[in-house]
């Protein structure tokens, strides 16, 4: 409801409007490009591009209620186009680094933890293990799993979002969790996390 | 029983039923233990997709351009605008009609000819809205016809003024020569007549050149008024984008040095 109004007040120009609607909207875009990326700056690039896009195109939505499903399209298409650019690109890495650097990283980031380190240092592990499983999905399975686990969309909005009918997003979500599942055997998590409670 | 398809699964596994839908699939299920196996194979893997959180992150600020109009918004103005432009055209091309304009195309610009010679006009005030100027073109519209009115009215008057003094000098001429001779008064008579028809004739070719004059003069000086004032509103549309120019610019070399600040801050800091 709160997005309809804000569509509405942004629609008449109302800049204000528009800028709140980035403040709610764009952390979720943002999340949903880097679990598809795992990567900081591709997911700026296409989170950035996304609310450009909406500013210019907000005027040819048509129905406000379908909003979310709009905007994951448009955001699906830049993480689509930012993947294939990169993807060509030759990249010279500024510096190696070696298994000292990472582990001084590693410890870095823990630093700041206030929980119990030794269980966040295992729970992050497994946060590192399932960004690098979703990367091994099929893009066309891993963005239903990213949009229905993650960011929560309906099979509709899903299907809005990918211009495809509800029983593909349903059929590709079910395959993408099988994929999940072998991928992260393999990667020996233990099994006890993978039990349904 | 039908067969739980994946689709109906994923339904169930995302609480994306009705109630009644769920307690199928829940009463499948319960005979169907490889079927509930599969379902808690997939919602352990969710469980663990679980362990996967939000990252923070900090909104940019977004360099958004103007947005693109309603479509229907362009239909509506384009109508507008294209009966102000047909109405336009039309009232040019009855103005060169009338004043038998003529357009020369230089190297430094184009020039408007009427005929006869030009005239000097003083321009109207600028920063005039479309109904001033609507206003304004009715205005030398109207001063116009009263004028030819006036032209007109002084013409009749002495028209008949000089009718007046005709008649009085008939009816002055039989008391002395009428009586006298009759045939030389009827020649007389006959010429004089003559005479005013032709001064009659010559006064009417004359006021109506003189209205026809009095029109084209009027329009000309409409025409070259609007001209005028359309260029005066041109330069100022320039001064003014250029200002604009000016003042994006200066606001874009502003937001390069805060970026650039920043970045140095940024810099600073990883460094520490």
């Amino acid at each position: 409801m709160q997005t309809e109004q804000l569509i509405a007040q942004a629609r008449k120009g109302n800049d204000l409007a528009f800028s709140r609607l980035v403040d709610d909207w764009y952390p979720r875009i943002y999340n949903y490009a880097y679990k598809y990326f795992s990567d900081h700056d591709m997911a700026m690039e296409a989170a950035q591009k996304t609310f450009i896009a909406v500013h210019r195109k907000l005027n040819q939505l048509q129905d406000a209620s379908k909003f979310k499903g709009w905007l994951y399209r448009i955001a699906t298409n830049y993480c689509h186009e930012e993947d294939r650019r990169n993807r060509h690109r030759w990249v010279m890495p500024f510096f190696q680094t070696g298994k000292e650097d990472r582990d001084q990283v590693q410890e870095h980031a823990s630093d700041h933890r206030q929980d119990n380190p030794e269980a966040q240092y295992g729970h992050h592990e497994l946060a590192d293990v399932l960004q690098l499983a979703l990367a091994e999905l099929p893009e066309e399975q891993r963005v239903v799993v990213i949009m229905k686990e993650y960011e929560g969309l309906k099979f509709r909005e899903i299907a809005v979002a990918l211009k495809i009918s509800e029983n593909t997003a349903k059929s590709r979500l079910y395959y993408g969790l099988k994929a999940l599942r072998k991928i992260l055997i393999a990667r020996q998590i233990p099994q006890e996390s993978l039990r349904y409670e | 029983m039908s067969k739980v398809t994946k689709e109906r699964l994923m339904d169930y596994l995302y609480d994306e039923l009705s109630q009644e839908e769920r307690r199928e699939v829940e009463a499948y299920l319960e005979k169907h233990p490889e079927a509930k196996a599969e379902l808690e194979e997939l919602g352990g893997v969710r469980q663990t997709l679980r362990a996967l959180p939000d990252r923070p992150v900090q909104r940019p600020i977004l360099m958004v351009g103007d947005p693109e109009p309603n479509p229907t918004r362009v239909v509506s103005l384009w109508q507008r605008w294209s009966v102000g432009i047909a109405a336009a055209l039309l009232l040019l091309a009855t103005v060169a009609f009338i004043g038998r304009m003529q357009v020369n195309v230089t190297d430094s610009g184009f020039t408007l000819a009427f005929n006869p010679a030009q005239e000097q006009v003083t321009p109207p005030p600028t920063g005039l809205s479309q109904a001033d100027m609507e206003s304004f073109v009715e205005a030398a519209l109207q001063k116009q016809a009263n004028r030819t009115q006036d032209s007109l009215t002084t013409a009749l008057a002495s028209w008949k003024t000089s009718l007046q003094n005709q008649w009085a000098s008939r009816q002055a001429i039989p008391a002395q020569s009428v009586s006298q001779t009759e045939g030389v008064s009827r020649e007389q008579l006959e010429t004089m007549l003559k005479d005013l028809q032709d001064e009659n004739l010559q006064l009417m070719v004359a006021l109506i050149q003189g209205a026809n004059q009095e029109m084209q003069d009027d329009f000309q000086k409409t025409l070259f008024e609007m001209v005028k004032y359309y260029d005066t509103q041109r330069s100022q549309d320039l001064n003014q984008m250029e200002l604009s120019f000016a003042s994006l610019k200066q606001e874009t070399e502003q937001a390069q040095q805060k970026t650039e600040y920043l970045y140095n801050v940024l810099a600073t800091n990883t460094d520490d």
